[in-house]
Order: structure tokens, then sequence, then C-alpha cells
């Protein structure tokens, strides 16, 4: 945890079981360290979409000052994993994730995902719940859940907007000269892993098949 | 003469903004200005404020108070080419002595004949004996074309004698006078014909002289359609038939103020009136009658929104077609229609867009030098989907429910082949799923793949 002073804030909280304080975004103490955080965490990557928000390096440990970090341009959006937390608990470290801001505005917005594929849970392995189908270049629920499963892991692909359409696209445009490459040896599936930089799992879901 | 350059220091939005017109480095017309363009850009980018400053700076065809202010306008240069000759001009305005009114002049700045430097005096006796022979020199059709079918004869003007023909001034529709001139002289070629007959008639004994004469006639009529005929089979017809209709060629009028403009007949013969016309038809016939009549030569011709209450069939034929009825001409297009943009080679296509400070810029779809290869966008190649998404950088052109669909398809899909493999297909379950599956196929037009 690198947003120090954020987190002594929330363990006062929590250990006195107290309410937080209203969520109101940017204007937060410390929204920023919690965005610096959280995009130092997730490698600079949309939690959800694996998108490529922000060059994760600018918010290593080193660039951190008594846990806190100077407020910064971030294009990105600080989302509410369960929206139904913001009104009473809406710091909580949890069920904070950054997202690209077009999967916030106009997917996710006050939906609620079942739990299955928060990227935090603990041993989460995006292969169980998920396949990645290369022809439209969308993730599905892995053939091999019970089918009910299927339907929850299904839900929760469009409530995260895991595919949501200008995503889609960019991953396609991203990946396709990659899979082309292994595929055809012209680099190793070694060399392309050492340089991808966003869309880790549609990439490795394809290339073991590659 | 066509454009291959334009330059606009503060004009509205336009600032400092310098657009090259001229095929890429490695293209067979390498360095000549463009034969057709393409204008995209929201609304507002100054898509129709580009078309007519072209215009205006290039044979002042429009008043320039429609576009912006004097200041503005003569700052605006145009480089262009003629001949073999290579300059640029800016328009001048002056005050005219009696009466207030301000006259336009050009100024001329450095002019190349095949690469070398030539005086300026050669170089404009050129230019005025070059226009001598052009007309029109423009032709300009705004998105709002006067779709008016009603033929005022008092009215009409002889659109043979202007030099610009602006439709945004007067209605299309003038072009009946050109009809009436052929039908004219069609008649008085026939009339004539037919006096050589009754002359021979008259005279002759021998019957074989008549019937000679009378033979005559037939062949003209055979080699020499009517005026009417004529635009039928080479200009109107092959658009109508896309609407069910074709011109009228049967014309029963004594004296050419008997009958108004061209009539147009379904395929059972029926006449079918001005007022029942679609938009569609009149801006068929509208837009194309002036250059099939007018046989444009090293004109420029500026179309506003050419996709007008056209479907996407005629969309997808319009461009190549007006490009048909020319010769060595200049086109100038401005639309919102990635069927009309997928038309254009990729360097063809000016795409305007606001930065981050309102103020216009061109998108450009190369990197490096302007140079064939270098372009990583070509409309030529790519289906409307992805036209939208790279010509007109429209995020989402397949709906979230569609994504989803294919997603659930998907998901069906697969379950369907886990119980094919465990021979569960039959089972009231996997009926269940197949039903499902197919519902949402037909929904997606089975395109699943």
């Amino acid at each position: 945890m690198l947003a120090t002073k954020y987190k002594k804030w929330l363990d006062t909280l929590n250990a006195k079981n107290e309410k937080h304080t209203i969520y109101n975004s940017s204007k937060g103490k410390y929204y920023y360290d919690i965005v610096a955080n959280l995009i130092w965490v997730q490698a600079g990557l949309c939690a959800y979409s694996e998108r490529l928000l922000q060059e994760p390096a600018r918010f290593s440990p080193g660039n951190w000052a008594n846990g806190v970090f100077p407020k910064f341009p971030f294009s990105g959006q600080l989302d509410h994993y369960d929206a139904t937390l913001k009104e009473q608990y809406g710091w909580s470290w949890d069920n904070f994730f950054v997202i690209d801001s077009d999967i916030n505005v106009k997917l996710k917005r006050t939906n609620i995902p079942t739990g299955l594929l928060k990227p935090d849970m603990p041993h989460y392995d995006p292969r169980v719940y998920l396949e990645y189908e290369r022809t439209h270049h969308v993730f599905v629920p892995n053939r091999l859940l019970e089918f009910p499963v299927q339907e929850q892991v299904r839900k929760d692909i469009s409530c995260l907007g895991i595919n949501f359409q200008p995503i889609i696209d960019i991953r396609k445009y991203y990946l396709e000269p990659l899979f082309f490459d292994v595929e055809y040896q012209v680099q190793s599936r070694t060399q392309v892993q050492n340089r991808l930089y966003q869309f880790f799992t549609a990439f490795d879901l394809v290339a073991d098949r590659l | 003469m066509k454009v291959r350059s334009i330059t606009i220091p503060d004009l509205h939005h336009f600032k400092d903004l310098h657009l090259d017109l001229t095929y890429p480095a490695g293209h067979p017309k390498a360095g000549k200005a463009l034969d057709k363009v393409c204008i995209i850009g929201q609304s507002g980018t100054g898509k129709t404020t580009l078309l007519k400053l072209i215009s205006v700076i290039s044979h002042r065809s429009h008043s320039y108070n429609e576009i912006g202010s004097m200041a503005q306008i003569e700052q605006v240069t145009l480089g262009f080419e003629f001949e073999d000759f290579i300059a640029s001009k800016r328009i001048g305005f002056e005050d005219e002595s009696d009466q207030g009114k301000k006259k336009t002049s050009y100024y001329w700045n450095t002019i190349y004949q095949n690469g070398t430097e030539v005086e300026f005096e050669n170089a404009v006796s050129k230019w005025i004996s070059y226009t001598d022979v052009i007309k029109p020199a423009t032709i300009y059709f705004p998105a709002d074309l006067d779709y008016k079918l009603e033929v005022e004869h008092d009215d009409l003007l002889d659109l043979q004698d202007l030099f610009n023909i602006d439709f945004s001034s007067y209605s299309a529709v003038n072009t009946w006078t050109i009809i009436l001139n052929k039908i004219q002289k069609y008649q008085e070629e026939e009339i004539k014909i037919r006096q050589e007959i009754s002359h021979i008639a008259e005279k002759a004994t021998d019957i074989k002289a008549i019937q000679k004469a009378v033979k005559k006639l037939e062949k003209w009529r055979n080699e020499t359609p009517s005026p009417v005929q004529d635009i039928a089979d080479k200009c109107l017809d092959p658009l109508l038939k896309n609407f069910g209709l074709r011109v009228k060629t049967k014309l029963d009028f004594q004296g050419k103020d008997d009958i108004g403009f061209l009539k147009i007949e379904d395929f059972a013969g029926n006449e079918v009136p001005n007022g029942l016309l679609s938009t569609g038809t009149k801006q068929v016939m509208l837009s194309a009658l002036p250059l099939y009549l007018l046989q444009p030569n090293k004109c420029q011709i500026l179309y506003d929104e050419p996709e007008r209450s056209l479907y996407p069939d005629l969309q997808r034929t319009i461009i190549d077609y007006y490009l048909s009825l020319t010769t060595d001409s200049q086109f100038f297009f401005s639309t919102h229609s990635p069927i009309i943009a997928s038309s254009f080679e990729p360097w063809e296509i000016v795409e305007l867009k606001f930065d981050k400070n309102w103020n216009i810029y061109r998108d450009l779809y190369y990197e490096g030098e302007n140079h064939v290869d270098n372009y990583f966008v070509d409309p030529r190649y790519l289906d409307y989907d992805l036209i939208l998404k790279k010509i007109f950088d429209l995020d989402d052109t397949s709906t979230d429910m569609r994504t989803e669909a294919i997603v659930e398809l998907t998901m069906l899909k697969n379950q369907i082949d886990t119980l094919k493999e465990k021979g569960r297909l039959k089972t009231p379950k996997a009926k269940e799923i197949v039903t499902r599956y197919k519902v949402l196929a037909q929904k997606l037009a089975w395109k699943t793949e």
C-alpha cells in the first residue's frame, strides 16, 4: 500500500465501525492518492478491460512522499465495484478500481456484478471463467462452467464492460498483429509477452490455441 | 483550373489552416492537383464555407459576404494549376469610385511553367485566354437545392451564357433552356428534311425519288434521337429506373411554351405529376441534368451534401456517375455520408476536425512523408462499418445489444456442443437452449461468424 495516509484514515474509520464521509470523487482528500496507488498496482490498466490507461512507472513507490501523491491529470475513472456500498462506505479500498471512463459512464454505472470476475479476489484466475472468441474479439463464459454459472459470468462480462465496442476495436487492432506473429513464428510467444503492455488475458487465452 | 492548395490564416474557426490538395508521392499523378476532393467533418467544421471559399477565390463565383469579412477573405491564398502553369493568388477588394461598391481583383504570387518561374504578364495572358474558352468555370450545387420543377418561361436563364453557375442563387430547373434550344434545333432540322421531301414530291414524277427522300428522314430520325430521348437514354433513365420511373419521351406539344419541364412516367406509361415526385427523384434529376447538358470541361464542380434524399444504392454510384459526365474537371464534395466517402482515395479526403481550442485542423491519414505507402487508412479497402470507425471516428458502430447477443450466442453454441458430446441433445433442456439459440441467431441475421 503506497497511499499510507489514506490507509491510516480508513483503518481508523473501520476500527470505530464508522460510516465514511460522503464520496465526492476528485474533491475527496485522498482521491488522487487512491487513484495513483491503483494505477501502480493495476500496472496502468483498466481493471476490467485491461486496456492501458496510464503509464504506471510514474506512480512507483519512489515517486510518493509521506504516503501522498500530488494531484495529476487522469482520464480514467475511479469505480465502486459494488455501487451499493458507495453511500455509506464510499471510500473502501477493497471496492475501488481504476477503469476506463467510457466503461464507467456508458455501461457500469450502478450495475452490480456478482463478484465472480472481481480482479482482486484471492486466487482469481480469469481462465476459469472466461474464453476468448477471436472472430468477434469478445470474451465469453468458459464452456466448462456449469450452465447457470455461465449465465452469471455472461452478465458480469456485460456489467463490467469487458466487451465494450470501442475497447473491442482497440483490442483487435492491438492483438491481431501479435497473434499473426506468434502463429507464423515471426516472434515467439515469449518475445511477444515481453513486449505486451495491455490485454494480457485475451492474449494468453488465444496464444494457448495458436 | 484545378486547385492545388488553400491557405486560410484567419477565418472563423480556420486558423492558419493549410490544405494540400495534390496527389501524394508514389501516385501516378503525384504532384498534380486532385481530380476530386471529399470534405468531411462534424457539423460546424466549415465544410460548406470551404466549398464557397474555394469557388470565390477561384472564379469570384459567390458573394463573399456569405463567407466572411473582406479583410479575412483577402488573406486567403489559393494554389492552382492550369495547362502547364502552377501559381497562387489572393482576391482583393477595391473601392469603385462612384457608388461605394467594392470591385474585386486578383493578386498573383509566384508563377511557374514546367517548374520555371515565368513573367506575370505571360502567365496572366495565358490565364485570360484559358478562361475565355471555359464556360462554365464553376457549378455549385447547394445542400438545399431548389427542387422546383415548374418552368416559368419568361424568367428562364440561359445557363450556357454563364461563367459561374450557382444553384443556390437560381433554380436548377433553368437547365430547361438548354433542352428547349436543343428541341428547337431538332424540330428545325426535321422541318428542313420534311420540306425537302415536299419539294421532291411536288416536282418528281419518279416515286423512287420520293421514297429515297422519306428514307432519308427515317435514317435521320434513327441516327438523331430527339433531345428528350437522348436525355432519357444517356442521362436520367439509368438513374430513374431505381425509382421505377423513366422520362416520358412522347411529347405532344406544338410550341416550346406549351410544355413544362421534363415529364416523368412509371413503367406502365402513367405520367407522374411533379408534385408526386420524391425529393430523391428531383435531387437526381436536378443534379445530373446540368452536368449532362452543359458537358463541363476544365470546370470546378462543387456539391454540398450530394447524398441528400438518396438511398444507399444510389449513393454508391452517384460520384462516379457525376465524374463520367465531365472532362478534365475538378470536383469538391462536402458530405456526411460514409457511402459517398467510400468512392474516394484516402488522399482525396479532407477530414476537418476541431482541436482543443475549437479551431479546425485536417486529420491526416498518413505518417511521415506524404507518400501513398504511408497511408494507414484507405476507404476503398474498408467495409462501411470500418469507414464509420476509421474515417468518421464513430467509436461504436455495433450496438451494445449486438455485442451482448454475440456473447450470448457463443455461450449457447458452446452449451449445445457440450450437450451434443454428451449425447443429450434430445433432452428438454437442450431443446430449450437450441430454441433460444435460433431465435437469437435470427435476430442477428445469422451473421454469427
